[in-house]
């Protein structure tokens, strides 16, 4: 027994931190406590007991290392060797190798979190999204209102169960401090359509759902780790949520996800309000459902269209037009990603194949260099199959060493990617390195090892042992067979760098207009943040104007803030508040809406501190108060839209036909924004007072005279004198909500650019490889030739010639690819033609350009080969 | 049930209210006259939390762990009707053994 209690060891700060950083997340705190607590016992010892914790808990897969290649002790010891003797190759093979398979494997990985692995539901096939549609204003999948839900769950024979949910946001009191969650609030029926039980606990029942039923909430297994330690006592107990007492009743499994969303952190059930009885205008749900048996996709679908014509029927004022939207969940959650995926899949698949043609290139020209080598071992008695085994040993040796380092930078880069990235694409939660992606990864090394030693091996010397014995390194100089391999090789490889390097210029070129494209307001020095206020506690207008001016006072004080405004939602910033409206024609105003726009509710003088325009008569000012008549301030889109060829100013617009409230009076015009990101067309835009219209979604813009993040912890303080519970969300500058709106633009440009530039070196490798090579075989011939009287120019001119015809022919074959690869690119270009001109021109012109270089280097050595010295070599 | 799992999961039930990784691991190692460490401790009891024959909880932190909460785990009733059944099976097994085995 190691005994307690004993002298205290204190363990060294390098042995904590490796400690820390081996062990799993989840068992950290306890297994570090436990060892502090158990004082004598050895810390380092320990590291072994961690490690296999953590080995444990990641995946059942271990690896089984090197036993395949343990037969082959003496290929293995005479490869390493004749690697060690020549680093160089190795260096450039290693790295070339290790960069492929890593980036092949990083994608293989995505592709396989992302498109591949079946999404984890039992019999995850059979579950559809539902969605209404209005397709004479261009929407296709519009969430579903309440009643028409209803109707669809009691009168649809297609379905085998239907479950409605829509995702929210709660504030979570009791931890650390006040947490902003993410949630869904969702039928009874939920977790029995998407197969799914609670691994603690239990869902919900009928009685959660009624609208009176006591707060429950459902935790999902990440949450319930983080922030309650796994404590199965939680079940029972109360948690803070929006300032309310919610009961756990579940706990759900590890592998469970959202549908549709990366990640929720607690599941509420959805209790029905008063609202949704009043019209079928209302749409915030959505829909899921698991397919009868035998039903199909097509058959639900119209099951639920016909179901949609009566509705539309039945209630012609609010349901015209509308129909009903069955898609596969696996469609609704990846139709737009899959091709992405593929395209950059392919991407890294050509650099990958680039890097085994320059391998595969160099290593010829190496296997000539060794042909005395080789040749001695023939004579003496090693047979062609010895010989053939030799040289795929130690391209096997260097390519399983790049794949493991392959493995490693994928580790790395995807560690990276989930981390930054958590949004980049659905499901990016579920990317990892499972046991196919390792599998991938050696699959990759044995194909790529296979693929730059076969060729050069399988032209081994065996025949012309004499000749190789005679001649010394230059005897199998001449092979013509082996000097076209090369040569194709290279003109391939140039081929592919042109295709990658299109892919990548279009890319650029669309990030470039992207970037120019205006967000409408003025980003540089603007601090935002929200503030999203819990129901519970500001279930009333006037207590959410409450906090809004108090804040704004405070605010407004706080050092280095120039001004500051209010609004209900910040542009870009990926919320979405969309309102019908209706223009009132003389007196009255039609049953149908005249079209849609994003509603923000701001306080005056926000369109002075967001630095948005104003085109036409005034702004919202502090005249407009709750009191008074209603106004609002429309985008110039909006404007041309609704009023073509007059003044909208002092015209009116409903927002809600059926209330008693007056309609707004335009009262300005102001310059359009993109609410939801650079380079994307979007709905027009009203503003409206929100005093005359408050909410709860409550966000500031601050402007400064000092550098705006340096106020971030003086806002924190502020706000938390008003309220010293709420969560602040995204506090950030004005200018990073414009970065994180084309950030995935960005990373999809660097991607490929990073492929492009990547596929050019190693083709300029290869053609340099390749020239530098041939002229260093033929200076016996090239100083005859200059012996007999040839210019230096010609024999310049010589060398070159070869290099441009590789390069030439390379050129043609990769633009003619580039013209069929770059239409696959065409829904991620902005205001860029996947022909653009410019970039089919500048490619090659580029390329031409640096190749230059990779073959004038060689040809000066050739012009500068001294004859008398060569040919005197020669006979020695 | 391997037989590091039955005797952890005896460990575990013998320290009744004050059963986690440090004190499952020192009463297992004077119990047994085994080293163990720490790690596989951990393994073992997340596979019994897996099949689920032992349930978790979580207790507050104390100074003696610097500020570290700790996890106790206490058997449930699958977790102990396993370990009966194992016993049993061990006993039956090693009935008229005796003398073989040097167990008296």
């Amino acid at each position: 027994m190691s005994g307690r209690p004993g002298p205290r060891r204190r363990p060294s700060a390098p042995l904590r931190f490796l400690l820390h950083l081996i062990l799993p997340k989840d068992e950290r705190e306890f297994f570090l406590g436990d060892l502090q607590e158990g004082t004598r016992r050895s810390w380092r010892r320990e590291l072994f007991g961690a490690l296999a914790l953590r080995i444990s808990s990641m995946s059942p897969f271990t690896r089984r290392g090197g036993d395949m290649l343990s037969d082959l002790g003496s290929d293995v010891r005479h490869g390493v060797r004749a690697t060690v003797r020549n680093p160089g190759f190795a260096l450039v093979g290693l790295a070339t190798l290790a960069l492929g398979i890593g980036a092949n494997t990083t994608m293989f990985a995505i592709v396989n979190g992302v498109v591949l692995q079946p999404l984890p539901y039992p019999k995850a096939d059979r579950l559809v999204m539902l969605y209404e549609r209005l397709p004479s204003r261009g929407l296709e999948s519009v969430s579903i209102s309440p009643l028409d839900f209803q109707d669809w769950r009691e009168r649809n024979r297609s379905m085998k169960a239907m479950a409605a949910y829509r995702p929210t946001t709660v504030n979570y009191t009791g931890g650390a401090q006040p947490e902003r969650l993410a949630g869904y609030l969702v039928s009874e029926d939920f977790f029995q359509v998407l197969g799914i039980e609670p691994s603690r606990g239990r869902g919900f029942s009928p009685d959660d759902m009624a609208a009176d039923g006591s707060p429950v909430v459902v935790l999902s297994h990440g949450f319930w780790l983080r922030a309650l330690g796994g404590d199965d006592a939680v079940l029972g107990h109360t948690i803070m949520l929006d300032g309310v007492a919610h009961t756990v009743v579940g706990v759900l499994p590890p592998r469970w996800r959202p549908p549709t969303e990366s990640a929720v952190d607690v599941v509420l059930p959805i209790r029905p309000e008063p609202f949704w009885q009043t019209s079928r205008g209302y749409h915030f749900l959505y829909g899921i459902g698991r397919l009868g048996p035998g039903v199909t996709l097509a058959q639900a679908q119209s099951d639920f269209s016909s179901i949609s014509a009566a509705l539309e029927e039945e209630y012609p004022d609010t349901n015209r037009d509308w129909g009903a939207v069955v898609r596969s969940l696996d469609d609704a959650l990846l139709g737009s990603t899959r091709p992405q995926l593929l395209v950059f899949m392919a991407a890294v698949s050509l650099v990958l194949l680039i890097g085994c043609a320059n391998l595969a290139s160099m290593t010829l020209a190496r296997a000539t260099a060794r042909a005395r080598d080789l040749s001695i071992r023939v004579a003496l008695g090693a047979g062609r199959g010895r010989m053939l085994r030799q040289l795929l040993t130690e391209s096997a040796l260097l390519s399983g060493a790049g794949g493991l380092l392959g493995l490693g930078i994928a580790f790395v880069a995807l560690k990276v990617l989930v981390a930054g990235w958590p949004t980049l694409m659905p499901r990016m939660s579920e990317v990892a390195v499972t046991p196919a992606v390792v599998l991938l990864a050696v699959v990759l090394s044995v194909l790529s090892g296979l693929l730059f030693g076969f060729l050069p091996s399988s032209s081994a010397p065996s025949e012309r042992i004499a000749d190789g014995l005679r001649q010394g390194a230059r005897g199998l100089s001449g092979g013509t067979t082996r000097r076209w391999t090369r040569a194709i090789l290279v003109s391939g490889e140039v081929a592919l760098a042109v295709m990658l390097l299109v892919a990548s210029g279009l890319l650029v070129r669309s990030f470039i207009n992207l970037r120019g494209d205006d967000a409408g307001f003025e980003a540089s020095g603007r601090l935002v943040l929200s503030t999203p206020l819990p129901r519970s506690r500001y279930p009333s207008g006037a207590e959410q104007k409450r906090f809004a001016d108090a804040t704004l006072t405070r605010l407004g004080t706080l050092p280095g803030v120039k001004a500051v405004a209010q609004t209900s939602l910040l542009p870009l910033s990926g919320g979405r508040n969309v309102w019908g409206y209706w223009l009132q024609v003389g007196t009255s105003t039609g049953s149908e809406s005249d079209g849609s726009a994003v509603v923000y509710r701001v306080s005056p003088g926000y369109f002075d501190v967001m630095g948005i325009p104003l085109l036409e008569g005034r702004a919202i000012t502090t005249s407009d108060r709750e009191d008074g008549p209603p106004v609002a301030v429309i985008s110039a889109k909006l404007a041309a839209h609704a009023f073509p060829h007059r003044s909208p100013i002092g015209e009116h617009m409903s927002f809600d036909p059926d209330s008693a409230e007056p309609p707004a009076e335009v009262v300005g015009v102001v310059g359009d924004i993109r609410p939801d990101g650079l380079g994307r067309t979007s709905l027009p835009q009203v503003y409206v007072p929100f005093r005359q219209r408050p909410t709860p979604d409550v966000s500031f813009v601050l402007e400064t005279s000092v550098a705006p993040t340096s106020l971030a912890s003086g806002v924190r303080r502020a706000v938390a004198a008003v309220d010293p519970e709420l969560p602040i969300v995204g506090l950030q500058t004005a200018e990073s909500l414009i970065e994180n709106s084309i950030s995935l633009p960005r990373l999809r440009t660097l991607l490929m650019t990073a492929f492009g530039v990547t596929a050019l070196l190693l083709a300029l490798v290869g053609l340099y490889g390749l020239l530098a090579y041939t002229v260093s075989q033929r200076t016996h011939e090239i100083g005859i030739r200059l012996a007999l009287g040839a210019s230096r120019g010609t024999i310049l001119g010589l060398v070159f010639r070869e290099g441009a015809r590789l390069v030439g022919i390379g050129i043609v074959v990769g633009l003619a690819g580039a013209v069929f690869v770059s239409r696959v690119l065409e829904a991620m270009l902005f205001e860029v033609d996947v022909h653009d001109p410019m970039v089919f021109s500048a490619v090659p012109l580029f390329l031409a350009a640096v190749a230059l270089v990779a073959i004038l280097v060689p040809a000066r050595r050739a012009s500068r080969v001294d004859p008398v010295r060569t040919l005197s070599a020669a006979q020695v | 049930m391997t037989e590091l799992d039955l005797l952890v999961l005896l460990a575990v039930q013998r320290l009744g209210d004050d059963a986690y990784g440090v004190t499952v691991l020192e009463e297992l190692e004077r119990r047994t006259r085994r080293t163990l460490n720490l790690g596989t401790v951990y393994r073992t009891l997340a596979r019994l939390s897996e099949k689920d024959y032992v349930s978790a909880r979580v207790a507050p932190p104390t100074g003696e762990r610097g500020g570290r909460r700790k996890k106790l785990y206490r058997p449930t009733g699958t977790g102990l009707m396993a370990a009966r059944d194992a016993v049993a099976d061990l006993r039956r097994l090693t009935q008229g053994l005796d003398p073989e085995l040097e167990l008296s």
